[in-house]
């Protein structure tokens, strides 16, 4: 047949044997009978069919004797004094800030009877604008984490506060040194302050798990201020990122995003699009959404910055040998000098240089004032590598007496950990306040443990002028206290930090009535609409171009340590949503591991993806080879995957893994630290090696893959092409294409406006009052993962650990599926969020014995757990493999609790323990084992909208509802209204996009409810015909 | 019928001089025994599916509680209205106990209870100015002294209606957007002393209600999305006798209580 265009697995683009016979089953695995494993016949099996009837007979006498046990008495107790504002069953939402090292996003917290269940982005923040992260969202359940430490230690012993107030008091002394992580607020500074002065000669020293000291240091060379400026992607026609992650992991990345979605929203009537040109080593999420991306090694990047600044300037390309790569460079050159004065360059790199002539070609495109705003700072960053260099070589010299550390961890995240180790032990008194003991908390005597966010008072400064204030949310679970209470009890400061936040904000925001305003609205600014260019200084460029072409030239194979969207530089590690998210480059969850690029996988791995049968051995089974990668000295073992849109010669490694087991049983033996192969080049911290060695070993290892999971296919093989995807130029030309494409291919039913009446023997059914319906814009979704995660709290998705996710047994409602094509070594991504797609003609609903899956006269595919039998017929009738079955008691909701041991691992175990379980949305069913679930649309939602309408006796309007998906999107990618009202954003969405939309698999006639809008990328080649 | 067939079985047997075998006794006939063992089985199957079915639903329950409060007293005899102590009502999915602290409203003041004598179930009188005195001690309240509400703890009633965990069952929809009165599902609560369970909760109970009751179609501006209903009531095409019960708009789909 012919080769499709678009493919998600190496197995589909080369349609092998193994591809096509999996995907003719929905489950991947035989029936778990005992007798499958050496062949025998069922009859032969350990447990045949006589031992089964005995267990028939068995638990349906045990049952019935378990049924006619006595009804046990249960309580209803309300309160003693019930506050007049709480009322139990609704939920309220406290504007607070998600504060994680540097980053500070304003949310809402969603609070059902007490607990905080659900993070909202905060509407009115004029950074977010509402928009969250996958980290963001999944920030709730760390209140619940089990790994928290729960009292003040001193050497790991329980002590009180009082205690360890009095013990610390008497061995605290200066020189003091404080050592955070970013702070971007302003009330915690002015404690700090304040604790400084206290003791003479202390100081404050910034620590950044990942560094942006290069970017920092640049602008102080060239516009003399040691600050990072906002960028503003939505005003750049022309974007061109020297491996900058912004839309995953760079900076800021929520506001970023939703900048970027901006300019890459497409008005059909009048087609305008940004241009985004990347340069990077090893596939990263925002250059997979890149118009176009270029591969290099990292040790080019100053060279290319530099040929793109000589270019720029109207001088040639030079220094680079690649032919392709330097057209690149030259068309990233063309694009920003077209569009002078709105064209913007970002860098990733942590090299002085490499900033400097970033911030050089910036001012040669006019991006200052425009694309650059210096008027409003981005504090989000702050920590310099020298300082803390200087700093560990301080504590190994015993000039520092006592160290309190908070945020920082730099015994896990520090390329010298063992310097800094060493150092530690020669500090007298070294308090840590981590909320759990980390790696460098576990080397402190005293610990004091920190709230975590949704207990807190405090405030946040992350853009100059925008503040974002901190209220608690819950009472404190443990007997933690805010770090800024132990600095101002130790300064010898009466009053507590609440005070002292009142008093800090109180005279700025005009008394109580002010400060009661900005708590409830989350947010205060005092920043202005000016635009500053900076001042520019290029006396530092002729010297950075210098030394980027002297610079270190690389070896046989590079390294580039990077930042996966959910971890972070560990953060996330600890957090089994994060964790289980699916990295939407790799598709992989629950490990770190070696990225290399199809052309390495031949010479290394020898595994040639062209040849089926060998991208198969490499597909369909989980071990992965292991590779050992040497650098300097230091080596690590970790399996490599294959990842098309790597630079040949590049190999990449995710930082934030391997952390220790005090962390939590998510991160508890998954992956390897990386970050000791960081290294530094003198003043900054690379996040690259030039030269490494890479050797196969022996061994292999499972990866959880969901890339080859939920796939379909007809027995015929003949299902068609699910993505639709134009360029700029071609959608220009020919706007209607895939309307026609659409039409040509239903001609046979009635064409686009008959199909739905001709295409079916069924009959057509009205739909009055209600009919919901979701569009989904390929254009601005990026596929961050924040909607998998709001996903996973709001519907009390089930977190099922490694060993099932191998098994092809995650439970996500939603996916993001991720396809390819074009060239293999350099393809081009689509991100496609799927869920249930609510067909009107659903095919799982006429197979189901038992009726409980039917639709709704709303147009849901509804699906009731308590009548589901666990057929799962309904699973292999679904077309887009988006129903999910529980094959164990992930929720811990059986009668006999049992039945999880040895089925599910630790990590499930933990998050059915009473103190997690306190994240569930109470009003979405836990759903037992042996019953099939699937995305409801949030119905809990939409009946809470709805029941809102008919209490106010109005119709019912779109801020009624948002959906958790569509509500966490930082693009708004996702729209979902009524499509019967002529008002809503649905209708209206779908009435102005008539070009673009599409449904997947529509040939079908299921009549899916979910409309999807084609991706237009902004090129000129590389087009398909379709 | 087996009886007649083998006696005139027998006969012939005799007329055509075969060899008369001796009837086999009922209770070792296999016919008999087949008949009565499916007999057994569907009669014993309906008791046994009735009896599950019936397992969990407890109507007519009337536990004792902490303290005798007497719906009668308060909403029937003073015509307290319902919401005022049951304030979630119209707003949310629980219609909620009143905390202690809005019973010490009235009572701060009403502490002897002097109205019509009051009967428990078995018939014996209640003293209802010692129930006041145990809510005073749930209140930490001392007679004679100002009233301290911190020192109040939670009075733990027993729960009367109980719904699986897999349904949701919202007060507010029902009383506010659907004006159900509270007697309909709670029955002549104003004329109870101690609550009893006035249905048996079960889904059958629910889904006929939802066939049988009117919507606030005209009322509530809500259902005014429903154009087409609109219309075929004013033409006559839907009887406005019966009018758009819940069931018309949905209401025993099953995603509108399951999820």
């Amino acid at each position: 047949m012919e080769q499709k265009k678009h493919w998600q697995s190496f197995g589909e683009l080369n349609q092998s044997e193994a591809y096509n016979k999996d995907v003719k089953d929905e489950f991947r695995e035989d029936l778990p009978f005992d007798a499958a494993d050496d062949g025998k016949s069922f009859l032969d099996a350990k447990a045949p069919r006589r031992d089964f009837l005995k267990y028939l007979g068995f638990s349906t006498a045990a049952a019935a004797a378990a049924a006619s046990c006595e009804m046990p008495v249960k309580k209803a107790i309300p309160f003693a004094n019930k506050p007049e504002d709480v009322v139990p069953g609704i939920a309220k939402y406290y504007a607070t800030t998600y504060v994680q090292d540097g980053d500070a996003v304003s949310v809402l917290a969603k609070v059902r009877d007490g607990r905080p269940i659900k993070i909202e982005g905060n509407d009115l923040s004029p950074i977010t604008k509402g928009g969250t992260s996958a980290r963001v969202q999944a920030s709730v359940l760390d209140l619940y984490d089990t790994a928290r430490l729960r009292f003040p230690t001193i050497d790991g012993k329980e002590v009180t506060f009082e205690a360890a107030d009095k013990a610390i008091a008497a061995s605290i002394g200066g020189p003091a040194v404080i050592l955070t992580s970013t702070i971007t607020s302003p009330s915690t500074k002015a404690v700090i302050a304040q604790f400084l002065a206290k003791y003479p000669g202390s100081k404050h020293v910034t620590y950044d798990a990942v560094s942006y000291s290069a970017i920092l240091l640049a602008n102080e060379a060239t516009n003399g201020v040691r600050a990072i400026p906002s960028y503003h992607f939505d005003k750049a026609k022309a974007i061109v990122s020297l491996g900058a992650d912004f839309l995953g992991t760079w900076l800021s990345p929520i506001e970023f995003a939703r900048q970027y979605a901006v300019g890459k929203k497409l008005d059909e009537k009048n087609p305008t699009m940004s241009q985004h040109i990347h340069f990077e080593s090893v596939a990263s999420l925002t250059g997979s959404n890149a118009d176009e991306k270029y591969l290099h090694r990292p040790s080019e990047t100053a060279a290319i910055a530099a040929a793109l600044l000589s270019a720029v300037n109207g001088g040639s390309v030079s220094g680079i040998a690649d032919a392709k790569l330097k057209a690149g460079v030259e068309k990233a050159a063309k694009a920003l000098s077209t569009n002078k004065g709105a064209a913007l360059v970002v860098a990733g790199s942590n090299d002085v240089n490499v900033q400097i002539i970033v911030n050089a070609i910036n001012n040669a495109i006019g991006a200052g004032g425009s694309t650059i705003n210096w008027a409003t700072t981005n504090n989000t960053r702050a920590g310099i590598d020298a300082d803390f260099t200087a700093l560990v070589n301080e504590m190994n010299a015993g000039t520092v007496s006592t160290l309190l550390i908070h945020g920082a961890n730099p015994v896990y995240s520090y390329h010298e950990a063992e310097k800094f180790k060493a150092g530690l032990k020669k500090v007298k008194t070294v308090v840590s306040f981590a909320t759990k003991v980390d790696e460098t908390a576990a080397l402190c005597k005293f610990v004091l443990p920190d709230h975590n966010y949704l207990e807190s008072w405090g405030d946040a400064e992350p853009k100059a002028g925008h503040f974002s204030f901190i209220q608690p949310t819950i009472y404190p679970l443990f007997k933690t206290r805010q770090w800024q209470d132990s600095l101002l009890k130790w300064s010898g400061v009466a009053d507590d930090y609440l005070a002292f936040l009142k008093n800090f904000w109180s005279a700025k925001l005009g008394g109580v009535a002010g400060w009661d305003k900005a708590l409830q609205d989350g947010i205060f600014s005092t920043a202005t609409d000016a635009v500053s260019a900076g001042s520019f200084n290029g006396g530092a460029v002729a010297a950075a171009v210098t030394a980027a072409s002297a610079g270190k030239k690389g070896g046989k194979v590079e390294l580039v340590l990077y930042q996966k969207v959910g971890i972070g530089a560990g953060q996330g590690a600890s957090n089994p949503w994060l964790q289980e998210l699916p990295d939407p480059v790799t598709r992989a969850t629950w490990d770190n591991y070696v990225i290399v690029s199809p052309a390495m996988a031949r010479t290394l791995l020898n595994i040639d993806l062209n040849n089926g049968g060998q991208a198969d051995a490499y597909e369909v089974n989980p071990p992965k080879k292991v590779v050992k990668v040497t650098v300097d000295g230091k080596s690590i073992e970790l399996p490599a995957l294959i990842i098309p849109g790597t630079h040949p010669d590049t190999i990449g490694i995710a930082v934030g893994y391997g952390r220790s087991a005090n962390m939590g049983k998510s991160a508890d033996n998954v992956g390897k630290n990386a970050f000791p192969l960081a290294c530094s080049n003198g003043s900054t911290v690379n996040y690259y090696c030039a030269d490494v060695s890479i050797t196969l070993t022996d061994s292999t290892y499972p990866v959880a893959l969901t890339q080859t999971h939920s796939r379909y296919d007809t027995a015929q093989g003949n299902r068609t092409e699910v993505m639709k995807e134009l360029t700029l130029a071609q959608y220009k030309h020919h706007p209607t294409e895939i309307r026609e494409e659409r039409d040509t291919e239903l001609k046979p039913w009635g064409g686009l406006e008959k199909f739905e009446s001709q295409g079916t023997i069924y009959p057509v059914y009205d739909r009055p009052g209600l009919k919901w319906g979701m569009s989904v814009d390929l254009n601005t979704c990026n596929g961050c993962g924040a909607c998998v995660v709001a996903c996973n709290a709001e519907n009390n998705v089930s977190v099922v650990g490694k060993p099932e996710v191998l098994r092809g047994h995650e439970m996500h409602w939603l996916r993001i599926d991720r396809y390819y094509s074009g060239d293999m070594d350099n393809p081009n991504v689509v991100f496609q969020p799927l869920m249930c797609q609510h067909c009107d003609n659903a095919p799982c609903e006429n197979v189901c014995p038992v009726a409980a899956t039917n639709h709704s006269s709303e147009g849901l595919n509804q699906m009731t757990y308590n009548r589901c039998i666990g057929t799962r017929y309904c699973a292999n009738n679904c077309p887009y493999k988006v129903r999910r079955f529980n094959w164990a008691d992930y929720t811990g909701s059986d009668s006999f609790s049992d039945n999880q041991t040895g089925v599910v691992n630790d990590v499930v175990l933990d998050m059915n323990d009473d103190l997690t379980r306190m994240v569930l949305n109470p009003d979405v069913t836990v759903r037992a084992r042996g019953v099939i679930e699937k995305c409801s649309f949030c119905v809990q939602r939409l009946q809470e909208g709805k029941l809102k309408a008919k209490k106010d006796s109005r119709p019912l309007v779109d801020s009624d509802i948002k959906v958790a998906c569509q509500q966490a999107c930082p693009t708004n990618a996702i729209t979902f209204g009524n499509a019967n009202s002529k008002e809503s954003a649905i209708t209206m969405v779908r009435q102005e996009n008539p070009n673009r939309q599409f449904y997947v698999l529509e040939q079908l006639h299921v009549l899916p409810n979910v409309t999807y809008m084609a991706k237009v990328r902004n090129t000129e080649e590389g087009a398909h015909q379709t | 019928m087996l009886q007649v067939n083998a006696n005139l079985k027998r006969l012939t047997d005799e007329k055509t001089g075969q060899p008369v075998l001796e009837p086999i006794p009922a209770w070792r006939n296999k016919s008999y025994i087949a008949m009565v063992t499916v007999v057994l089985f569907v009669v014993g199957g309906y008791l046994t599916s009735k009896g599950a079915m019936g397992y969990g639903r407890s109507k007519d329950y009337q536990p004792v509680q902490p303290i005798y409060y007497s719906h009668k007293v308060h909403a029937g005899v003073n015509q307290i209205n319902c919401q005022y102590c049951h304030t979630g009502v119209y707003q949310g999915k629980q219609a909620t106990i009143p905390s202690v602290n809005v019973c010490m409203n009235c009572h701060l003041a009403i502490n002897e209870y002097k109205g019509e004598k009051i009967y428990d179930e078995a018939g014996e009188e209640v003293n209802g100015t010692a129930e006041i005195k145990k809510l005073y001690k749930y209140a930490g309240f001392e007679e004679g002294k100002p009233w301290d509400p911190s020192k109040a703890t939670p009075i733990e009633w027993v729960r009367i209606h109980n719904l699986p965990d897999h349904v949701y069952f919202n007060h507010a929809q029902h009383v506010k957007a659907g004006q159900v009165a509270c007697q309909t599902c709670h029955g002549e609560i104003q004329k109870m002393g101690e609550v009893k369970q006035f249905t048996d909760l079960s889904m059958g109970w629910c889904v006929n209600c939802h066939r049988e009751t009117k919507v606030q179609f005209k009322s509530n501006g809500f259902y005014s999305i429903y154009e087409k209903y609109h219309q075929d009531l004013k033409s006559g095409k839907i009887d406005s006798t019966k009018g758009i019960t819940v069931e018309n708009i949905g209401g025993t789909e099953c995603q509108k209580c399951h999820y």
